[in-house]
């Protein structure tokens, strides 16, 4: 008896024992986000914009291409500058640091630059001695958070937590892929000279640059002496800008829009062409402005295609043909060539001069060239991919040579 | 499944090390059948339930001081939706006479691999398993036989053993990101928007027979 009762103890301790360790379940959620940032502007002005050694590339942003020199944004970080004397060959010169720089364009050896809300003037006459000679402050004041007086900027940071929630020490981030300023990075990973994607652009002594939702003018006839004209709102959504023909080609994603520029101070909306929601930069010809859909970030529709639209009536553009593609970026145009950035898919060039049938006129499709954005250069077209800047004789659109590669030390994603 | 037999298969062709060594009483060799009991609990909830799983152990070791072994431990543990190898070094001491019923202590270290376990993928994510270092230490006793140069063996111990389970979000749809062993693995992966990892702290109470010879 006493043994079966030792037995049954020895039992139920054993059971209790058994099931008396308890399993330990953690989580952790990392996620890439845009961390706000607040910076005092004037902190930001305290700081040196004077030219540093060339620096690697992590990241290119907008290209802009002057005389012999190619300038290669690093969104937020600066620009760097590269003699382009020989494509073949490009030689890093320098770097200029300019915290919160996405834009530039060049206008008789004046640089400018944006500097977070500041438009920057550079005198790069000398291009081994640049020198700061000018800041226009509180332009870009879409950037202020009104509440603090403060700038608020993201920045793309690794996060860690134990939950799996856009929210970090009681402050709640932004997914990468929503985030304006990373929109805005995406959408000027090029620009420059004949760039399609860009968002600083000059034209009859104003320079003309636009932000998600303004257009501003500057007076740049003395262009060390830029003057801030006036803001224009133009609707959410605003993309790129392509001057031509003193007229503005405005993209966004709900369509593009034409201003008349020939009183460049004050210019007029003369027609807004309308389509799907999608992401769109624009290149246009005396008769013709091409247009690239594309889905991703805001633009989720699914439309991937090239539209073709009549402008020789500005007043009333008409679509004349669309053409599907598989997801197109960037686009630039010379001559009657046409050459399209089909983000991951590759590059591919048309013969464009019978807009009724560009697909039947593509010329070459380089599937290994992976790309957002070019632009065709005086002396090479010049394309941005997520593996680097790359540059092509262009002189036989049917058969592209690769010159030169610059490469990135962080690759962008293609979507 | 397939996989499974196969490398129970592999842990029992461990018998035929001895007869092949000729039986050198310098080595020994240590198979194991058990259960690791425990409580487990999800993650965002306190509720818990009772878990009891089998586990197969082997041990191959060769003497390094009188009574005390140093070798190899290879094993299989079934917990519940994750399957771990592990794969270590174990010690092994005896105390007591030549003759009868002797102590034993123990101790595997390694770690548990998931060999078994499939990646799976979709346009938008990746899902797989990983496992971590154990440890598992035990007391028991050896009962010679009374004829040929073997034992039974009967140990009660703690093993902690970790697993983790780790799914990651395509930042492009359609993308095969390169899925990295975790020690060269980066804080979020190139390819990965996010990668949500839950570990799981197996502890278990565990009970074990097996042969010693």
């Amino acid at each position: 008896m006493k043994l079966l009762h030792l037995n049954t103890a020895l039992l139920l301790l054993a059971s209790t024992l058994l099931f008396s360790c308890m399993d330990e379940v953690t989580s952790t959620y990392t996620f890439r986000t845009m961390m706000p940032v607040y910076l005092e502007m004037k902190d930001v002005r305290a700081k040196s914009l004077a030219p540093i050694p060339a620096q690697e590339i992590e990241n290119p942003g907008k290209i802009y291409i002057y005389k012999d020199f190619l300038l290669i944004n690093e969104p937020s970080k600066g620009i760097h500058i590269f003699d382009n004397k020989n494509p073949a060959n490009p030689i890093n010169l320098s770097f200029i640091p300019i915290e919160g720089n996405v834009d530039l364009a060049i206008n008789s050896d004046i640089l400018y630059a944006d500097n977070y809300v500041d438009l920057l003037a550079f005198d790069i006459s000398n291009i081994r001695s640049i020198r700061l000679v000018n800041r226009i402050e509180d332009v870009f004041t879409h950037l202020y958070q009104h509440s603090t007086g403060k700038i608020i900027t993201f920045k793309d940071t690794v996060l860690t937590s134990d939950s799996p929630r856009w929210e970090y020490n009681d402050m709640w981030t932004v997914r990468p892929g929503m985030s304006l300023l990373a929109n805005m990075a995406k959408a000027s990973q090029s620009y420059g000279t004949g760039g399609s994607m860009a968002r600083f652009t000059l034209m009859d002594g104003h320079l003309f640059a636009v932000d998600q939702s303004t257009l501003r003018v500057f007076d740049v006839l003395s262009p060390a002496e830029p003057k801030f004209i006036k803001p224009i709102e133009l609707g959410w959504g605003i993309e790129t800008i392509f001057p031509f023909n003193q007229k503005l080609f405005i993209g966004s994603n709900r369509g593009m829009h034409i201003y008349d520029a020939s009183k460049p101070q004050d210019p007029k909306r003369i027609a807004v062409y309308e389509h799907v929601l999608a992401c769109d930069p624009v290149v246009v010809n005396e008769d013709f402005a091409f247009v690239t859909l594309r889905s991703g970030n805001f633009c989720v529709n699914g439309v991937n295609e090239l539209q073709v639209i009549d402008i020789r009536d500005p007043y009333q553009p008409k679509l004349t043909k669309a053409y599907p593609m598989l997801n197109p970026h960037g686009l630039g145009l010379a001559e009657n060539y046409l050459y399209v950035a089909e983000g991951k898919h590759g590059l591919k060039s048309f013969n464009a001069s019978d807009v009724l049938s560009i697909d039947k006129n593509q010329l070459e499709f380089i599937q290994s060239m992976k790309s957002v954005d070019l632009i065709p250069g005086p002396n090479s077209l010049i394309v941005i991919g997520p593996d680097g800047v790359c540059q092509y004789d262009y002189s036989n659109p049917a058969k592209l040579k690769k010159l030169s590669c610059i490469q990135v030390a962080e690759p962008i994603e293609v979507s | 499944m397939k996989n499974s037999i196969w490398f129970l298969i592999c842990i029992f062709s461990w018998w035929f090390i001895p007869i092949a060594t000729a039986q050198e009483k310098s080595r020994i060799t240590q198979l194991e059948l058990g259960l690791l009991g425990g409580k487990s609990r999800t993650l965002w909830s306190e509720e818990t339930q009772n878990r009891l799983n089998f586990s197969i152990s082997a041990f191959h070791g060769k003497e390094i001081k009188p009574n005390h072994y140093l070798g190899i431990h290879l094993g299989y543990d079934n917990y519940p939706d994750v399957q771990l190898l592990p794969i270590g070094l174990g010690w092994r001491g005896f105390l007591g006479d030549d003759v009868g019923p002797k102590w034993m202590g123990g101790l595997n270290a390694g770690f548990g691999t998931t060999f078994l376990e499939k990646r799976e993928r979709t346009e938008w994510s990746s899902t797989w398993q990983e496992g971590g270092v154990y440890f598992h230490p035990f007391l028991g006793v050896t009962l010679p036989a009374k004829k040929g140069n073997w034992a039974l063996t009967s140990s009660i111990g703690f093993k902690w053993q970790p697993s983790s389970y780790l799914e990651g979000t395509h930042s492009q749809s359609g993308s095969r990101p390169k899925i990295h062993p975790f020690w060269t693995r980066p804080l979020l992966p190139e390819g990965f928007n996010s990668l949500n990892k839950v570990t799981t702290q197996f502890q278990s109470l565990s009970f074990q027979v097996g042969v010693l010879f």
